[in-house]
């Protein structure tokens, strides 16, 4: 049943409203913590205000978007404008682990870091073109459920299932480490506090409203995020440049950089160069590493979920496309908030004797976040030392610094000598990025267990309070374990993501293209190529972490679906030709999510499945 | 709808999703791989290549985005497989 026209102009509207509101508000708030921190309140009170107002805004949206359905718990009750869920979209995928470790990466790499730029952002073109609106048509709730209807056997279902735990637990994990990280920088609590506390407000912003709760605090968290990584740009642009266009001003902080490279003696400098293409990384790696990313967004299935929730197949694909708008603005602002960390490193701390050192080095040595000569920069005195007998004597070189990159995207503000509330604006953003994936990655695995494990395996006849309760459980359960994982500090945090990625690309791209785009693709085929793709990238994964087998072709281990997608797909198509062509039956139903037109295919069959439902669940299938 | 219909708007639908993916490769591998060595020189104050990177494989995704839209619901439409306007 279409929505008319005019209702869904006016729910757009409303949304507008809503979002235009919330935004003055925040902005507002954020003035009035200004002038709170010119009177004088201390800096750890001003961090404080705007951690708790953010995360209360997101609970508040969370549990007044509390549903009885299953069809509002699992896809938002397919109703959710293309831009907003472009929005939500894009908060699943701009992680906290991502947009902390990119701001760490660009600082490191420069030029090369520019891979993980093309990569997270091509990813929404192929999801628009190759996948978005075929899953939409279908309306799975889950990605197994779409890959046991589309080849129509319970292996691939199991083999989705297992895909999906491998790359989200681990990225979710990695999201709940990254709010630690946060909490024990910012506010000072310690790590396993900052855990806990982020695991209370995710949990609940999950467990009442499910999808759509989800997707409403989405919305909220992209803001922030967007503000947080825009506001000290727009500031240091003006300050350096004179123009509030940090994405094309930064052109001339690039120039600096280069010049001040140039004039550094080479012994010194084994860093590599900011701008000099394929130094800190090989062309092979580059390419690995956008093949990953690009795929990756398109086969996580907290990303692909996110397309079931719009009223119509046009929709999805338009809301594929505002999801790569919006990731497009962050990610064009990153690399000159990077820029920006790199020049104010050069100016303040290379080049610098010991005793000129500035204030915030040894704030964040203390934190061990920054090693000078090997020793941590906690005092002059142990810096003095550790310098004594080498060149660094004297000069500082950049090669004797070596500051943990991860710690980069919150230590600017520091360094530039911003006032207190951007960093804990930025803290801000990065919770809500946190926040934002999480909230996504724990639905899509507790969805999935409650959905294909239970409802699907388990108990075919479960009505829907009861599946309801049980998806719950889940995500109580699979919290609690995350959380488990998350106390086991990992190094990089954007390696531990990007191999996540790797994972779900190798796992689930071939199948979802092929299964789409190839009518001959059976059932084994689909289950074979899903299993070797995942098998290979975990195997290299795996062997050359843990087990020093030498590295194949210089591949990063983090890039490991390089191998793992050639693989799953070119099994597929061998073991499809191999076996007997898929029944008559599900060829009509590939055609049938290959147009656009007609009811969604999940509920109409859902219908006849599950007669006991109530009437309510139906409602508003474009 | 006959099935020579549906037969037809897929092959279309499938032409402009390869021409789609091939652009999209140029951009996502051809540019960021070859690039550097290809171009040189400064654009915008930027080293040419870093801005093509940068800015120029993002800019290309949104305008081919919408483009591949564009085209896309107007295969449906041509084909009587669009959805009713809501």
């Amino acid at each position: 049943m279409p929505h008319p026209a005019s209702e869904y102009a006016r729910l757009n509207r409303t949304l507008g409203l809503r979002t235009a509101l919330l935004g003055g508000a925040f902005a507002l708030y954020l003035v009035l913590l200004a002038v709170l921190e010119r009177i004088g309140v201390p800096d750890t009170v001003i961090g404080y205000l705007v951690i708790v107002a953010v995360t209360a805004v997101f609970l508040g949206i969370g549990i007044a978007s509390r549903t009885l359905l299953a069809s509002e718990f699992f896809a938002a009750g397919r109703s959710v404008p293309a831009v907003f869920n472009g929005m939500a979209a894009a908060a699943d995928w701009i992680s906290g682990a991502v947009l902390i470790g990119l701001v760490g990466t660009l600082y490191a790499a420069g030029h090369d870091g520019l891979a993980y730029v093309v990569g997270l952002s091509g990813g929404f073109v192929l999801i628009a073109i190759l996948i978005a609106p075929y899953l939409r048509k279908h309306g799975a709730y889950t990605l197994p459920d779409f890959f046991a209807a589309r080849f129509g056997g319970p292996l691939t279902r199991w083999l989705g299932l297992v895909i999906l735990i491998c790359c989200s637990l681990g990225l979710l994990a990695a999201q709940i480490h990254a709010a630690g990280l946060i909490g024990e920088l910012i506010l000072g609590i310690d790590f396993e506090i900052a855990v806990a506390a982020s695991l209370v407000v995710i949990v609940v912003s999950t467990l009442l409203g499910g999808m759509r709760a989800v997707t409403w605090t989405q919305c909220a968290q992209y803001g922030v995020l967007l503000a947080a990584i825009l506001v000290p740009a727009i500031v240091l642009s003006l300050r350096h440049h004179g123009i509030p266009v940090p994405q094309l001003a930064y052109g001339q902080t690039l120039q600096a950089i280069a010049e001040i490279e140039a004039t550094l003696p080479t012994s010194d400098f084994d860093a590599p160069a900011y701008l000099a293409p394929f130094s800190a990384m090989t062309p092979l790696n580059v390419f690995a590493l956008i093949a990953c990313l690009a795929a990756g967004a398109a086969s996580l299935p907290h990303i692909l979920m996110r397309f079931g929730t719009t009223p119509s197949v046009r929709e999805a694909r338009a809301s594929a496309n505002w999801a790569l708008v919006f990731v497009a603005a962050v990610l064009l602002t990153v690399p000159a908030y990077a820029a920006f960390a790199k020049l104010e490193i050069y100016i303040q701390v290379v080049g610098m004797s010991v005793d000129a050192l500035p204030d915030w080095v040894f704030a964040f040595g203390d934190y061990g976040r920054i090693s000078i000569c090997g020793a941590p920069a906690d005092l002059v005195a142990t810096v003095k030392e550790a310098c004594s007998g080498t060149t660094a004597s004297d000069i500082l070189g950049p090669a004797d610094i070596d500051i943990d990159r991860d710690a980069i995207l919150f230590a600017l503000p520091k360094m530039a000598g911003l006032p207190y509330i951007v960093t804990g604006l930025i803290a801000a953003g990065a919770l809500a990025a946190v926040f934002s994936t999480a909230t996504g990655l724990l639905l899509a695995i507790a969805g999935s267990l409650a959905h294909d494990a239970y409802y699907k395996t388990l108990d075919r006849r479960a009505s829907t309070s009861r599946r309801l309760f049980v998806a719950r459980l889940f995500v109580l359960a699979v919290a609690i374990g995350a959380a488990w994982l998350a106390l086991e500090r990992t190094a990089d945090v954007l390696k531990a993501a990007t191999f996540a990625f790797s994972l779900a690309a190798a796992g689930n791209f071939p199948a979802l293209v092929l299964g789409i785009w190839w009518k001959r693709c059976t059932h084994y085929g689909a289950a074979a190529g899903m299993a070797a793709g995942l098998g290979v990238t975990l195997y290299y994964g795996f062997m050359t972490t843990w087990r020093d087998m030498p590295d194949w072709f210089g591949v990063d281990p983090a890039a490991a679906g390089l191998f793992g997608l050639p693989v799953g797909f070119a099994v597929i198509i061998v073991v499809s030709l191999l076996t007997p062509a898929p029944a008559p039956t599900l060829g009509t139903r590939l055609d049938r999510i290959r147009t656009p037109r007609g009811a969604t295919i999940a509920d109409t069959e859902s219908v006849v499945e599950q007669r006991s439902e109530p009437a309510g669940e139906r409602r508003s299938t474009a | 709808m006959t099935e020579a219909n549906d037969r037809s708007r897929w092959r279309q639908t499938t032409r402009l999703m390869l021409i789609a993916v091939a652009i999209w490769c140029v951009m996502a591998f051809v540019l960021p791989v070859l690039g550097p060595a290809a171009l040189s020189g400064t654009l915008l104050g930027f080293p040419a290549s870093y801005l093509l990177t940068a800015h120029g494989a993002i800019v290309v995704f949104i305008v081919l985005a919408v483009w591949f839209s564009h085209r896309q619901d107007a295969i449906d439409r041509d084909f009587g497989a669009a959805e009713d306007d809501f």
